[in-house]
């Protein structure tokens, strides 16, 4: 039983309402559960990877679709380990310490789905950064 | 269905320039992509059964999808670049 239903049920008991007040608050609180209910189930997931940069004077708006990152991250598993190890020492040679290795298609969901609610937004006097799903 | 970009809009203006804006018919080059596709199809599959025992035959297989699959998925992709002389804008639709 849920805490609000238990509530209700006590505040009857105890005569602070009657059956009727009941009766409407508990059909208010179903009504209320299943209108949250169908809101979680519409919930659209993020079809963009947007990336906002507001300098002083100048400004980058990239908005990359995440359809294409999945299809990147596909295309790149083809990539033989061998090429992937070079790829990764290259990067890390430029101060990048990236290794291609580590994306697989199942960890990418994870963060798409991850990502799908975070906002990162910095912002100072000068520059506003903006890093988000749409 | 998935389907390739079909326009390309680019527009980069410069300070002192009128600018450039181009809007490319992607959708023209479907039937090229279309024919070269059909042309390196017999290649690719002899190639890949020539190195299936290597392991590289099943990835050179997947590569034409897979890469077929990113141009696709392109679609949707914008970028903008803006300073206080430049402006330049890519997006494919």
């Amino acid at each position: 039983m849920s805490n609000e239903r238990r509530q209700i049920l006590e505040m009857l008991a105890q005569g602070k309402i009657n059956t009727d007040e009941a009766e409407r608050l508990l059909d208010a609180m179903r009504e209320r559960n299943a209108g949250g209910a169908e809101q979680a189930t519409t919930v659209t997931r993020p079809r963009f990877f947007r990336v906002f940069v507001k300098g002083e004077d100048e400004q980058v708006d990239i908005r990359v679709p995440l359809q294409l990152i999945r299809a990147g991250v596909k295309l790149g598993a083809l990539i033989p380990p061998e090429a992937q190890a070079k790829i990764s020492g290259k990067l890390e040679e430029k101060g990048i310490q990236f290794d291609l290795s580590n994306i697989k298609p199942e960890t990418l969901e994870e963060l798409i789905d991850g990502l799908s609610g975070v906002s990162i937004d910095v912002k100072d006097e000068e520059e506003t950064v903006r890093v988000f799903c749409e | 269905m998935i389907f390739p970009p079909s326009i390309l809009r680019i527009r980069i203006k410069e300070q002192d320039s009128k600018g450039l804006g181009l809007c490319l018919p992607l959708f023209l080059i479907w039937p090229i992509i279309l024919a070269i596709g059909i042309l390196l199809a017999p290649v690719v599959l002899l190639a890949a059964f020539i190195t299936w025992p290597k392991g590289t035959g099943k990835r050179l297989l997947l590569a034409g999808p897979y890469l077929f699959n990113v141009f696709c998925r392109v679609r949707g992709l914008r970028v903008k670049v803006k300073d206080k002389e430049d402006n330049v804008y890519i997006s494919f639709s």
